[in-house]
């Protein structure tokens, strides 16, 4: 009830979103050095979806024009009907119809802060803590300070301004996701510390640097607690987790509630899902498309990347 | 009534505007410590006489067990008041670590319980060494970035400064067109805000 402090809350899910749509820039005048550097973060692996025709003769305008057709924003409009099905709101979304766009789209998601960015929706969007990407936050990490250490030879070699700041932004952009990402994880180990710090399972899902955090941060939660007012109590009341002796399980642990409703939206066709446990619901998940359903019906699809959360 | 003085703490809690707190009722938490023990003496009161008149204390149920009855659950619900109080108090208490800083302001720390304070410190010092480890500094770029540069202005005297290759001189009310990374510090410790037009 208490919590403010912005990051989980969806307001600020929804105004954060689309700043960081990604820019493929391609600085690609002849007088820079920027042609040879992966700007967009992408892995090295990746290729560029080629921009062609967009090099200009001056180094800042072919920037911005090849920066500006490939602003793009994740969603599509809503679009078409809205089908109510066994209490399952699902919006029916217009797919790409330019193919050159959709092929760009699919080249983008493949970079590493693309994947970056879809960890850090999920995260925000899910009630309870996912799994820590160690491979990707390292490989993310290896790029900042590639594009830092670009920088710092742009500054040498007297590149045009309206480059590097540009190159800044990219960068900056960048490091805000990766911070915000960290931080979204550690405000959700702080909220639920004694639920996580209980299950081997949750637990293995950080990273080594958060199970330690975790672990500090109950033990300075419950010896707060304990000399705050536990130790006040009389005997038999005085545990962290159990309202009294005759409580059988913990039973004052705050715990994320799974049952909560999130949107998602789907990757890739699934067919049909069931929803419950006894299989009353079952809804056909098309891909491309946008639900409404309960977060812990679907756990097993976000945690196998079948499916995003937005 | 029973748990009335217990409900009030909350109900402080629930008053206060999302984020902030309000001073540590200390007068009420002690009174309902108090209460809390006072349940307990009278339980085991009730619970020793029907011992004493031989009695199961596990299947009778007489006045003397509905009784006891009562005193435990006034007791749990105590507890739940006390320790609610206490965590939502200690979650604000975290947020604060975001949203100001390591050093908490005079007035908040008038607010709080010593074991709040201890809590604090304690807490801050786990995000420290978490983001040493990490070797990244998670206390700045709070807010997406639109600008690699923003106009800020200086609210306090703050001297040469050097950023970078160059140094600049922060007087007071001068404004200036600075990178937003180099900024961010003077912000959250309210020596610049950012100037709007």
């Amino acid at each position: 009830m208490l919590w403010s402090s912005g990051e989980l809350s969806s307001a600020s899910r929804s105004s954060a979103a689309p700043s960081f749509e990604k820019v493929t820039y391609s600085a690609n005048g002849p007088e820079t050095k920027a042609q040879n550097t992966s700007f967009s973060l992408a892995r090295p692996t990746t290729t560029q979806p080629p921009t062609p025709s967009r090099a200009a003769p001056s180094p800042p305008a072919g920037v911005l024009a090849a920066a500006a057709p490939n602003l793009r924003v994740d969603l599509p409009p809503l679009a078409g009907r809205r089908r109510h099905h066994l209490g399952v709101c699902q919006l029916l979304m217009s797919s790409w119809e330019d193919d050159d766009s959709a092929a760009a789209a699919a080249a983008a998601a493949s970079t590493d802060v693309e994947l970056l960015k879809r960890a850090w929706r999920n995260e925000k969007a899910s009630p309870e803590i996912l799994r820590f990407d160690s491979p990707l936050v390292s490989r993310v990490r290896e790029q900042i300070q590639l594009l830092e250490e670009t920088l710092d030879d742009f500054g040498e070699s007297g590149v045009d301004d309206l480059v590097v700041s540009l190159y800044q932004m990219d960068l900056d952009r960048t490091l805000f996701l990766l911070r915000s990402y960290l931080r979204l994880r550690l405000q959700k180990i702080e909220k639920y510390m004694m639920h996580i710090s209980k299950s081997e399972d949750l637990l293995s899902r950080l990273s080594q640097q958060e199970q330690r955090f975790a672990k500090s941060c109950t033990e300075m939660m419950e010896k707060h607690l304990e000399q705050s007012v536990l130790s006040k109590l009389p005997y038999g009341y005085d545990s962290v987790t159990r309202q009294s002796l005759s409580s059988t399980e913990d039973d004052m642990v705050p715990e994320p509630q799974l049952d909560t409703f999130v949107f998602c939206k789907t990757k890739s066709d699934v067919g049909a899902f069931q929803l419950d446990d006894i299989g009353e619901e079952v809804v056909d998940l098309v891909a491309d498309d946008l639900y409404v359903l309960r977060y812990k019906s679907i756990k097993g699809l976000v945690e196998s990347g079948q499916i995003d959360l937005i | 009534m029973y748990g009335r003085r217990a409900s009030q703490l909350l109900k402080e809690v629930d008053s206060c505007e999302a984020g902030q707190l309000v001073p540590f009722n200390s007068d009420v938490f002690d009174q309902v410590i108090r209460e809390c023990n006072e349940h307990n003496t009278q339980f085991q009161s009730l619970i020793r006489k029907m011992v004493e008149q031989n009695l199961d204390i596990e299947t009778t149920r007489n006045d003397d067990h509905y009784g006891a009855a009562v005193h435990h659950l006034s007791l749990l619900r105590n507890k739940r008041c006390l320790m609610a109080y206490m965590y939502n108090r200690a979650e604000v208490i975290q947020s604060f670590r975001w949203k100001i800083g390591p050093v908490l302001p005079h007035e908040i720390q008038e607010k709080l319980h010593f074991s709040e304070k201890e809590y604090f410190k304690n807490h801050s010092a786990a995000i420290k060494s978490y983001m040493s480890e990490m070797d990244i500094d998670l206390t700045v770029d709070m807010v997406p970035p639109k600008d690699p540069y923003i106009q800020v202005r200086v609210l306090e005297d703050i001297g040469e400064v050097s950023l970078g290759d160059h140094s600049i001189s922060l007087t007071k009310n001068s404004l200036h067109f600075l990178r937003r990374t180099d900024t961010e510090q003077f912000i959250s410790q309210g020596l610049m805000e950012e100037f709007l037009e």
